[in-house]
């Protein structure tokens, strides 16, 4: 704990951790669209993980170039707290990381608890972020090191860009962390990808452990078993690359489902219910403005993400829940006529012949809406719009 | 002739810059589209990541992280001179190599522009420019990737390369008249002790 407690206080890891913060600062004051989902603000901080994860690896290897120095170590070798010199430092830096990555995320669930939004149910990304931070330091003095001199801080955020930049197309993706810039609400992070992942960065931890501790230990470990071991616990990135996921990042979510409200009625995630009320509220309001438009307005809405659209009864309108739009307070009149101007999802949608016409009425249908609900349009809507609403609500899904 | 060059060269640590310099331009020629999702709605283009390891390898010959009498040597102009050289040259290859890949004059900008901010802090303060140059690059990749504006290419792209290359010449010759000695008679940059600090085993 002594030794922790050195490396925190003389470790770079604090100049890390000031830098972060700063980052964080400027993320945060560029927009907080997050801020009624708390999974989407911690993916949102998420994505800045393989921004960092250079940083920590150069600051963990400086650490031991330029602080451990090579005569330590040399000491260092023939005494039985040899690997300590490997740990420590990494940890010094890590613990600095996750310090300024706490702070994110505190203040994110603060500020979603201020705006009553939708709490933390992807715990996913805490261990995932955690590991990743983990593995860069680990690496950062694995390679302190390994190589000679002042080379160390240099190669190791070079080879985090670079395992970064060649992993980036592999279900195992070293240095990062499923990021969003869109709403979690609906979908939940695939479990065999966080787990793939998880296990990637955990086998790297392993490898620069056992060649670390051929290094430092007291007693060098033979090199054929070592060799060996380094292999298995890099088996997960070896398989992240051969193997394919069929999901993606994240999946439709699979919790229970609320209904709120009548004419219309709203359903979606349960963890999301005063959300969806508040929605519920605004789309009534919408409907009952628009009683002598003439336009079959849907009475069904269900927030859906992704694949889940394919189960939905045929009488049901799906919607993708966006809470950005109630950040502010009551829906504004642009996303309501957006949500009803989109009465069902229409094959022709997905392909790129025939989705033109399709959105050209959409957008008629949302104009004239809009223009309804802030007073600019009374009375029926007019013939164009009825048979464009007509098209949209007939389509083939 | 040939081995004194050679032997200059590993004492500023080229071939190792030349090294990572290499492996990042091949994989910047192996993947030139490769994007690196950030949380943001363009993902981060992998080349500003292997540009900011190139400008930290070609900043690897102006530190001097050596033995006290190397140090006292390494004041000296002319040893200076040759470090400025050999991180230029590194810089240089970089540009080359990858010119075709970089594929904006922002990019090509920034990455001068951070080599340069290398010349100036390793004129002060040795290897902490390593870190000042990662962290102000890490910095600005965010800054640009997470505003819509991305107000780090619009003000490079104002800048203009041809302002990045004086800026650089510039801090070329900072790098190298900040061994002089002063009026004292004293070197004008003292290194740091490399003893502070260090922690029991």
């Amino acid at each position: 704990m002594t030794g922790l407690a050195l490396w925190l206080r003389r470790g770079t890891g604090r100049w890390v951790c000031l830098l972060m913060v700063v980052a964080f600062g400027l993320l945060l004051r560029r927009s907080s669209p997050w801020v009624l989902d708390a999974d989407w603000g911690n993916r949102f901080g998420a994505g800045a993980v393989v921004v960092f994860a250079p940083l920590v690896a150069a600051a963990a290897a400086y650490d031991i170039v330029a602080r451990a120095e090579p005569s330590l170590a040399l000491a260092a070798r023939s005494g039985v707290r040899g690997r300590s010199l490997l740990v420590l430092p990494a940890l010094g830096v890590w613990c600095w990381a996750m310090l300024a990555t706490v702070a994110y995320w505190l203040f994110v669930a603060v500020t979603v608890v201020r705006h009553d939004g939708v709490a933390v149910s992807d715990w996913w990304v805490f261990p995932e972020t955690a590991i990743a931070y983990a593995a860069a330091a680990l690496l950062g003095s694995t390679l302190g090191f390994l190589a000679p001199s002042v080379v160390a801080v240099v190669g190791a955020p070079a080879l985090v860009f670079a395992a970064s930049t060649v992993t980036a197309v592999w279900d195992v993706r070293l240095f990062q962390v499923a990021s969003s810039f869109g709403s979690q609400i609906g979908v939940e992070r695939t479990p065999a990808r966080a787990v793939l992942g998880l296990a990637g960065h955990g086998g790297l931890i392993l490898a620069c452990l056992i060649v670390g501790s051929r290094r430092l230990g007291p007693h060098r470990p033979a090199r054929a078993p070592m060799l060996f071991a380094t292999a298995v616990s890099l088996a997960p990135l070896v398989l992240g690359g051969a193997w394919t996921i069929r999901d993606s990042e994240y999946r439709p979510a699979a919790g229970p489902v609320v209904c709120v409200g009548e004419a219309p009625q709203v359903c979606g995630p349960a963890r999301a219910g005063n959300l969806l009320a508040r929605t519920q509220h605004d789309l009534a309001a919408a409907v009952t403005r628009l009683h002598g438009s003439d336009l079959p307005l849907p009475d069904s809405f269900t927030a859906v993400r992704g694949d889940a659209v394919r189960g939905l009864e045929p009488n049901t309108t799906p919607f993708s829940f966006d809470p950005q739009a109630l950040a502010a307070g009551p829906l504004p009149p642009r996303a309501i006529a957006d949500l009803l101007a989109r009465p069902r999802v229409c094959a022709a949608l997905f392909d790129a012949e025939t989705a033109t016409p399709v959105l050209d009425d959409i957008d008629l249908v949302a104009a004239w809406i809009t223009r309804a609900l802030t007073g600019q349009a009374t009375g029926p809507a007019p013939a164009a719009v009825r048979a464009a609403y007509g098209r949209l609500v007939s389509c083939p899904r | 002739m040939t081995g004194l060059v050679w032997i200059a060269a590993r004492a500023y640590r080229v071939p190792a810059a030349a090294g990572v310099v290499a492996a990042l331009v091949v994989i910047a020629q192996l993947a030139p589209r490769s994007t690196i999702p950030v949380g943001s709605p363009v993902p981060l283009r992998a080349l500003w990541f292997l540009a900011l390891g190139c400008a930290l390898a070609s900043c690897l010959p102006l530190i001097g992280v050596l033995g006290h009498l190397e140090i006292a040597a390494l004041q000296l102009r002319v040893c200076r001179a040759g470090r400025a050289l050999a991180s230029a040259a590194l810089a240089v290859l970089t540009v080359v190599c990858t010119d075709a890949f970089f594929g904006s004059a922002a990019l090509t900008t920034w990455f001068i522009a951070l080599c340069g901010l290398g010349n100036l802090v390793a004129a002060r303060w040795d290897e902490h420019a390593l870190l000042v140059t990662l962290g102000v690059g890490v910095l600005s990749i965010l800054a640009d990737h997470l505003d819509f504006d991305a107000p780090v290419s619009q003000a490079l792209a104002a800048i203009g390369l041809l302002l990045g290359l004086l800026w650089y010449a510039a801090t070329c010759v900072t790098f190298v008249l900040g061994g002089l000695p002063d009026s004292a008679g004293e070197p004008r940059l003292r290194y740091p002790s490399r003893r502070r600090g260090s922690p029991e085993p």
